[in-house]
């Protein structure tokens, strides 16, 4: 096989035993990488019901079908495990050079089972597999981890995926982390921890193999030119963070835990205003010729020398949300998340839940007591102080940190049962993960999006906020039309997620993001690296199985129709400024709207895969275990 | 007839300027609207507008008084006396 080894790696961290499964090459049409076989690899080595936090809880690893070569931005690899924070598919993408170094140790993927019963990192040499005592390595940084095991193996070429202190601890929305890079939301870090394994670190030293190098070359060439055209502009010079003042204007910047719109202090934490103040650096992944990543740093005041990479998810959560007009106090809390090994959007989303709860007179200041104030604080909305001491008390899980590490919706669920209250009200989350920062009480097509999302709520997974935002369709409303726009934009973001390629190419193929404009290139790109014969259809197949194999497994852990649901207050509390005050997604807009999606899907009303549509995808023993 | 444009993103840093007022006449197109910025600032002629046939490059949009964003045909219809415009870069994903 060109563009794969044929081979998958399995660990046992319990054992200590390793032993390798190869799969045909039809699986591989079937599944390619990145997210989807990521999936199907949970799917194959999980029991059904398994607690996400116990050793028969996998770690599967997928790389993409472009790592290693001159495709521009195919340096990704996908992660899933069950995830801690939703009990469903937890599945996470993340770039650069550790894909890279997998692919040239010649793995198409890693399954790591068991759990360890000393802190250990897993050294893949190659063919080879080390367990390595991680004693040492226990309350680094995600960052000074990664360093630290270069150090130990003297070798500057290895790559690392890493957990940090929050990982360790098991705060339920911890992340993994390589060259900088998340494996962001759902919680790995959790199950990292769990197992005791504080890093996978690889060395890879072999070429990697395509079918037609001549034609791959070519193809890489232009569409790395045309990427430094105006199609990627806006990443290139202002980054995500760009979509503060967008959102703002458009009255759907989540503002004080998404009680409104707009943000009065959103121009001093746009991205404009970071770029002229804070931004130090442009960042590249490994294989990109993008370079979207705003390092910032913060050059005075209490926060001094702080400094990390600021996109708009981070900045949207750790700002405007926790009503923090201050990017010295934004970029502080987002290096306390990526060093610690915390989900930034979870992290920033979670203590505004708490703030509300303290301004609601629910929490008091006595709830806040800590080893840096014992006498407790009071973290109002805008007090960046204790928004910082909040998210290092998370990563720690000190004191109120231990209930806020379980995210807003245990959160809630457990002050509620404890104190008879209803804060469950202003919990923002999806099936527990928490929501993004685009507020669909003004996106109505991109509500049902994120309400039917397989991993919780989640802009990444459904692109559907674009045509509200485009102005293809009306924000305000809903009809007919939805349910397909919905699905068509999860299967479009989900061939990017499975190949994977990151999704600001999308233009750069012919000028056109859409499919038609994207679809036959991708085609000559697997074929020039595979030798196989892919068309315009099996490109859009890979995104259509991508998203069943999550969803397929989701039912299998006994997903009911009623999970696919939207935070309390996106359905009951308009929001009283801006261009999108006045609107709520009601329960019946949106049970409609789940009509419409699950019809569009080809799926019974409650959701469930008809059998027939499963084997009409090659997915014939999936469709027995969850067919209907 | 005085409208208020406002730029964000990339459109700003290539006008220089965060917000400026216009003068049109009665009736005029949202594409007059686009002729005269594309005059008054040169930057932002043929990286975000495309002044000859006075439209935005497809990265760029125009939201009208925060609520919505005009699609290509609608750039024909006229803005109303004390309307707000932002042209500002969609984008997506972060």
């Amino acid at each position: 096989m060109y563009g794969y080894s044929g081979k998958i790696l399995h660990i046992d961290l319990s054992t200590r035993k390793t032993w390798v499964e190869e799969k045909p090459e039809s699986w591989y049409k079937l599944y390619i990488g990145g997210v989807s076989m990521a999936t199907r690899l949970l799917w194959e080595n999980i029991e059904v019901g398994c607690d996400p936090l116990s050793p028969g809880n996998p770690i599967c690893i997928a790389n993409g079908i472009f790592a290693g070569t001159p495709v521009p931005v195919g340096g990704k690899y996908g992660l899933a495990s069950k995830s801690p924070l939703t009990g469903l598919v937890g599945d996470s993408l993340s770039g650069s050079w550790f894909s890279i170094a997998l692919k040239r140790a010649r793995w198409d993927g890693v399954v790591i089972h068991g759990a360890s019963d000393k802190w250990i990192t897993v050294f893949i040499d190659d063919d080879r597999v080390q367990f390595r005592d991680a004693s040492k390595l226990l309350g680094l940084g995600t960052f000074a981890t990664e360093e630290a095991i270069r150090a130990e193996l003297g070798d500057d070429q290895v790559r690392s995926a890493t957990i940090g202190p929050a990982g360790e601890k098991g705060v339920l929305f911890a992340n993994v982390t390589n060259d900088g890079r998340q494996a962001g939301r759902t919680g790995h870090g959790a199950v990292w921890g769990s197992k005791k394994l504080k890093a996978v670190s690889v060395r890879g030293t072999h070429g990697v193999t395509v079918a037609d190098p001549e034609t791959l070359m070519q193809l890489s060439f232009q569409i790395s030119e045309t990427s430094q055209g105006p199609y990627t502009a806006k990443y290139r010079i202002l980054g995500t963070s760009t979509n503060v003042l967008n959102m703002n204007k458009l009255g759907l910047l989540p503002t004080r835990n998404y009680q409104e719109g707009v943000f009065e202090g959103a121009e001093l934490v746009s991205g404009e205003y970071l770029d002229a103040h804070y931004k130090v650096k442009k960042i590249a992944c490994a294989q990109c010729p993008i370079a979207c990543e705003q390092m910032s740093a913060v050059p005075d005041g209490p926060y001094k020398g702080a400094m990390t990479g600021v996109e708009y998810e981070c900045l949207f959560a750790n700002g405007p949300n926790l009503g923090i007009d201050d990017l010295r106090a934004v970029i502080k809390l987002i290096e306390i998340c990526d060093q610690g090994g915390m989900d930034a959007m979870s992290g920033g989303v979670t203590v505004s839940w708490a703030m509300e709860t303290f301004e609601r007179g629910i929490f008091t200041k006595e709830d806040f007591k800590c080893a840096k104030y014992p006498e407790g604080f009071e973290p109002h909305f805008g007090n960046a102080e204790a928004a910082v001491t909040l998210m290092e008390m998370i990563r720690d899980r000190e004191g109120i940190g231990d209930l806020l590490s379980k995210g807003t919706r245990r959160a809630s669920q457990i002050v509620d049962a404890e104190r008879g209250t209803e804060t469950y009200k202003w919990a923002m989350n999806s099936k527990g993960l928490e929501s993004p920062g685009y507020d669909a009480r003004g996106l109505k097509t991109f509500s049902v999006g994120v309400a039917v999302g397989t991993r919780g709520g989640c802009h990444n997974r459904s692109a559907a906020y674009d045509p509200d935002i485009q102005g293809e369709v009306d924000r305000f409303s809903i009809d007919d039309s939805r349910g397909e726009i919905a699905a068509s934009s999860e299967e479009y973001a989900a061939v990017y997620d499975t190949l994977p390629l990151c999704k600001f190419i999308r233009r750069c193929f012919t000028g056109k993001a859409d499919r038609a404009g994207a679809w036959p290139t991708i085609a000559k790109l697997i074929n020039a690296t595979t030798g196989w014969n892919f068309g315009y259809d099996d490109v859009e197949l890979i995104g259509i199985r991508a998203h069943t194999i999550k969803k397929a497994f989701n039912i299998r852990e006994g997903w009911k129709r009623a999970d696919d649901d939207l935070p309390y207050r996106w359905k009951h509390d308009p929001m009283t400024k801006g261009a999108s005050a006045g609107h709520v997604v009601t329960d019946e807009e949106l049970e409609y709207l789940k009509d419409l999606y699950y019809a569009a899907k080809g799926w019974t009303k409650e959701g469930l895969i008809p059998k027939a549509k499963l084997l009409e995808l090659g997915m014939d023993d999936v469709a027995e275990e969850i067919g209907v | 007839m005085e409208i208020w444009v406002e730029f964000v993103g990339i459109p700003r840093l290539l006008a220089g300027v965060q917000e400026v007022t216009l003068s049109l006449p009665a009736g005029a197109s949202y594409r007059e609207v686009l002729r005269q910025l594309a005059r008054r600032f040169p930057a932002l002629d043929g990286q975000v507008i495309d002044a000859d046939g006075a439209k935005l490059f497809p990265e760029n949009k125009i939201a009208l008084n925060g609520k919505r964003i005009l699609t290509e045909s609608e750039l024909d219809l006229s803005p109303q006396d004390g309307d707000r415009l932002v042209i500002l870069s969609v984008l997506a994903g972060g």
